[in-house]
């Protein structure tokens, strides 16, 4: 216990936890304050603007379901944007995920080099994505080094390559596994015509910056993984692979749907580099919920647009439902079986 | 003859076993160069690249070191690159006053407590309302010097001085459920405004003086933003997570549960009621818009939160026995044991502001008041043609995020970790 001898104008010790509640309220109070305003305040406001037709210089004027209803029928603009989006997640969440646990499964070795490369796979993680964008925007360009590689990898077969624009080819990918079949999906389909190349160009360039960043927490989790548990398997005979395959993944599992579902949320609303290289080109294909948001709040989509903020909220909630019921789904699938032994 | 009831390996076996371990040690070995390498491919193209002429960088095929000779020039042409623009003063005053109020805020806190009295004491009931009046008086000069200097709008520095206030406010409620001296706090108050007031120029003068649409202006917008960012959110989140990790209140899991709510919102929705406010208070090309909002963050607190809980109550007992304040505790007692988790919240909010795109991209419209992300615009419209100044800007862009992430990785790497172990 400490010492409690006074010393020459030492103030007397008043009642403490009377005023327990008063300081823990005002140690909140910064919080309380910017949320009420920024978070509670801004998402009602965003629920009323999605009701209204605002441009920002007359007052909103009422027009219900209005904004909803022309959202949900826009075929070129904002259904293509979820159906780019829906592609664009169900594509990149396994392959970012996968990648990720390979990552973590290779540096997952006690040796001194391990926090070096942890390190330096994490790097490319941790700058923006324009700057990413930007670095890609000069290696997907025709004379770039990304056409340089396939080039010279067709050749070592004998084949030729021809460089493709990457951030500028509409072409979809079930179009092209068509075409090569010596079919063609009708341009009314389009939805059935699968990402474009510019769109998984873009893919692939946020897998990069993506995957070490839930490689960290694969790192993380299989360090948690109590070793008695491969011990008794390996008394079982069994081989790497069956170890993996019956204990590293079950184990692994509570880390793999915080994964999935994070990176479900952030695919969904994926702008940056849209926005950076193609301003949801060519032809749509790379149009996104989020952009299209901008574009009408902003009234900068291109082509005399018009500032329309009440269906650029209501484009907002269209896209936040859609999340949360994706998200909802994936943890009723992957939460059962999270059951820890 | 086996002695053993176990089988004894033959040492064929064992030599091979080994084999096949330094070989799958080595083979892992090279597996994670070469993963490392594709994975930094991109910088260390871009590096080179920066260096290239512009011919050179669009040819083919593409060669990893310049051709001819370095071109190292291209880097002093991006410092002089001026998209024209003239620095505004109500931009300036914004990064200013920000910075003024964050000085003002440590500066009060730092030495407006103390745990012993000398002297005579001046009463809480003159004490109090004169601090609160100072407070107040603060936010008064901040919304004149606006009103004055720039000819800003009523709304803006009507909203501005009362925020300003407003915080201060809280600053002087902090330190008066700490039984302080109140001769103290004033002098600190004192202290505080002049410092306020000194920064708030200063930081204003700099701006003016880095220009308009240069990289120099830029790069004061991005790193004022980004320190202020993460200074401000270390001051409150704490506060905040010591609330949550240890005071006893009504409401405590309500609130926190709630915090853990707001973080699901997916920022889309908040996009266009957030500029339309900003837009009404004329917030749009000030650095209120991005600070004033980001001075705490649900996941800071969360993580702070989260550290704080870990730590021994001991310390912070023996420290009330001694008469010690809420606050005093905090200061004196838990910050020095929270260090690891500061840091890191301190790293991730920095990097986070200095990587942001979407609000710069919405509430620093203006050439003066970019962010270097945000500039990077340029070479989609101007310097379309000049590929290389592109990745001499994507260098210095990341740069500064890189050096601070491989001094600190492992401060990073914990954030990262925990969240994913804990969430």
């Amino acid at each position: 216990m400490a010492s409690t001898a006074t010393r020459p104008g030492r103030r007397v010790l008043k009642a403490r936890p009377r005023n327990e509640t008063v300081v823990a309220y005002l140690f909140l109070s910064p919080y309380l304050l910017v949320t009420a305003v920024f978070t509670v305040g801004i998402v009602a406001f965003a629920l009323y603007i999605s009701f209204t037709s605002y441009n920002l210089f007359e007052a909103p004027s009422w027009v219900g379901l209005d904004n909803y209803q022309r959202a949900l029928g826009d075929t070129r603009g904002f259904l293509r944007s979820l159906v780019n989006v829906f592609l664009y997640v169900i594509i990149v969440v396994p392959l970012q995920t996968i990648i990720a646990l390979m990552l973590a499964t290779i540096l997952n070795k006690p040796i001194r080099a391990q926090q070096f490369f942890r390190t330096v796979f994490y790097g490319p993680s941790v700058t923006s994505s324009v700057v990413i964008a930007s670095i890609f925007l000069w290696l997907y360009l025709k004379t770039g080094v990304v056409n340089y590689v396939f080039d010279r990898t067709f050749s070592l077969f004998g084949a030729q390559w021809t460089p493709i624009e990457w951030l500028n080819d509409p072409r979809g990918l079930f179009q092209l596994i068509a075409n090569a079949f010596g079919e063609t999906i009708p341009s009314e389909q389009w939805y059935f015509q699968g990402p474009s190349v510019t769109w998984m160009a873009i893919m692939a360039l946020n897998i990069f910056t993506t995957a070490p960043t839930f490689m960290i927490m694969y790192l993380a989790a299989l360090q948690n993984v109590p070793p008695p548990l491969y011990e008794a398997s390996l008394i079982d005979g069994a081989n790497r692979w069956q170890q993996f395959w019956n204990i590293t993944l079950p184990m692994l599992r509570p880390v793999t749907l915080l994964i999935v579902v994070l990176g479900t949320i952030g695919s969904f609303q994926i702008f940056d580099q849209v926005q950076f290289l193609t301003a949801g080109g060519p032809l749509n294909t790379t149009l996104t919920p989020v952009y299209l948001v901008y574009g009408e709040a902003l009234g900068v989509l291109g082509g005399g647009s018009v500032i329309r903020m009440g269906l650029a909220s209501a484009m907002a909630f269209v896209l936040a439902t859609i999340i949360f019921i994706f998200t909802f789904i994936q943890r009723r699938y992957i939460e059962s079986g999270t059951e820890q032994y | 003859m086996r002695s053993s009831t176990v089988d004894r390996p033959l040492p064929g076996a064992a030599a091979r076993r080994d084999i096949r371990k330094v070989g799958g040690l080595a083979l892992r070995y090279v597996l994670m160069i070469v993963l490392g390498l594709l994975l930094f491919a991109p910088f260390i193209l871009s590096f080179f690249g920066s260096f290239k002429s512009n011919a050179e960088i669009t040819a083919y095929p593409p060669s990893l070191l310049p051709r001819g000779e370095w071109q190292v020039e291209n880097w002093p042409r991006f410092f002089g690159t001026d998209v024209g623009g003239e620095a505004q003063l109500d931009g300036a005053v914004s990064l200013g006053l920000m910075a003024g109020l964050f000085t003002a805020f440590l500066t009060l806190l730092l030495t407006g407590l103390t745990s012993e009295i000398k002297g005579q004491r001046l009463s809480r009931s003159v004490g109090l309302p004169l601090s609160i009046l100072l407070a107040l008086a603060g936010g008064v000069a901040s919304a004149l010097y606006v009103s004055v200097r720039t000819g800003a709008d009523v709304v803006e520095w009507v909203t501005v001085g009362a925020s300003i206030a407003v915080l201060l406010l809280i600053a002087v409620l902090l330190l008066a459920m700490s039984q302080p001296d109140w001769r103290r706090v004033l002098m600190a108050l004192g202290w505080s405004l002049a410092l306020f007031a000194v920064a708030t120029v200063l930081f204003e003068q700099i701006a003016m003086l880095a220009g308009g649409g240069r990289f120099w202006r830029w790069l004061f917008n991005t790193s004022v933003l980004s320190v202020m960012k993460a200074c401000f959110q270390l001051v409150f989140c704490t506060m905040a997570a010591y609330a949550f990790a240890r005071l006893r209140f009504p409401g405590r899991e309500l609130i926190f549960a709630f915090m853990l709510v707001t973080m699901m919102i997916p920022g889309a929705v908040t996009l266009v009621p957030a500029y339309v406010l900003m837009s009404q208070l004329d917030w749009i090309n000030r650095a209120y818009s991005l600070i004033i909002p980001g001075i705490v963050n649900a996941a800071s607190i969360f993580l702070l939160t989260q550290f704080l809980r870990s730590i021994p109550r001991d310390l912070e007992e023996a420290a009330y026995i001694d008469g010690a304040s809420y606050f005093q505790t905090l200061k004196d007692v838990i910050l020095p044991l929270a260090r690891p988790a500061l840091l890191t919240v301190f790293i991730l909010q920095f990097q986070a502001m200095w990587n942001d795109y979407l609000g710069p991209l919405l509430y620093l419209q203006r050439r003066d008041m970019w962010v270097l992300n945000v500039a990077l615009n340029i070479f989609k419209g101007q310097f379309r043609a000049e590929l290389n100044l592109l990745l001499v800007a994507a260098m210095l862009n990341a740069v500064p995020v890189l050096i601070l992430f491989f001094l600190f990785s492992r401060y990073y790497i914990q954030g990262v970790a925990y969240a994913g172990i804990k969430g």
